[in-house]
């Protein structure tokens, strides 16, 4: 019972280990409110995009209704999530499937 | 050109602050009603605040409500607290009857910007403003709350517009 119960354990760490490292996306969502300069300029500051590409991804979330902004680990996606939403972009993290 | 048809616009001072300058009353007005349209309970402020950035992920959703949204909430605050400090020196222009002006210091320009935006965004959100309402001419004269508040959107987002260019 006990060796069972530390096999879950560690079938349990693996699986957190290995969904933990999987690497996640930072989405942006439209939203009919805030600027089109507006959204290029937070886009430029937090990820420090040149203007060409923070246009793009502006633009795609314009007319496609979401763009991945940034796509790696959790932890630097979690803080670009709260950069995002703190300058009141529609924000979410989804991780990247195989 | 007299004082009375000059257009808002911002000016950048030898420190760097970004003086938006010649406000009619109505957009002094906007401004003056900022902080109150910054309310963490407002609809959508509320979702970007502690609405979960893992749609369908109980356990993401229980990190982000512990570590995130605490953050969150109190950038937000912080940015609020900026904002109001800086419009109690919002004031009248010297010469030029009907006109304002208010001074914001250049590392406050994004709690303006951010707050601009949550004003903006929680109205849109209060009144289901799309595409349509935003990008329509506002009526001849205002009747309705909902015509108010589209104005107001407009506004700040005019303010919001004269920051940025000058950034």
């Amino acid at each position: 019972m006990a060796r069972t119960a530390r096999r879950t354990a560690v079938a349990t760490e693996e699986e957190t280990d290995a969904r933990l490292s999987k690497p996640w996306n930072v989405i942006v969502h439209d939203d009919p409110v805030n600027l089109m300069v507006y959204v290029t300029r937070v886009f430029m500051r937090i990820f420090g995009y040149p203007k060409p590409r923070a246009e793009r991804h502006m633009l795609e979330v314009h007319q496609r209704g979401r763009s991945v902004l940034w796509t790696g680990d959790r932890e630097q996606a979690e803080v670009y999530a709260l950069k995002l939403r703190a300058a009141q972009l529609r924000t979410t993290m989804e991780r990247v499937e195989e | 050109m007299t004082a009375e048809a000059r257009l808002p616009r911002v000016e950048k001072d030898a420190a760097g602050t970004f003086v938006l300058r010649d406000m009619p009353p109505l957009m002094a007005g906007a401004l003056r009603r900022l902080p109150s349209l910054l309310s963490p309970a407002a609809p959508g402020i509320r979702d970007r605040l502690t609405g979960t950035p893992y749609p369908g992920d109980d356990d993401g959703t229980r990190h982000w409500e512990r570590h995130g949204a605490p953050e969150l909430a109190h950038l937000f605050q912080s940015a609020r607290e900026v904002v109001e400090g800086d419009l109690r020196g919002l004031c009248a222009e010297g010469k030029a009857r009907g006109r304002y002006r208010v001074a914001i210091p250049a590392g406050h320009l994004e709690a303006w910007l951010s707050s601009l935006s949550a004003g903006r965004v929680g109205l849109g959100e209060e009144h289901g403003f799309g595409e349509v309402d935003l990008e329509s001419a506002l009526p001849d004269e205002i009747r309705t709350e909902k015509e108010s508040a589209l104005l107001l959107v407009h506004l700040l987002g005019w303010v919001q517009g004269l920051l940025l260019e000058s950034a």
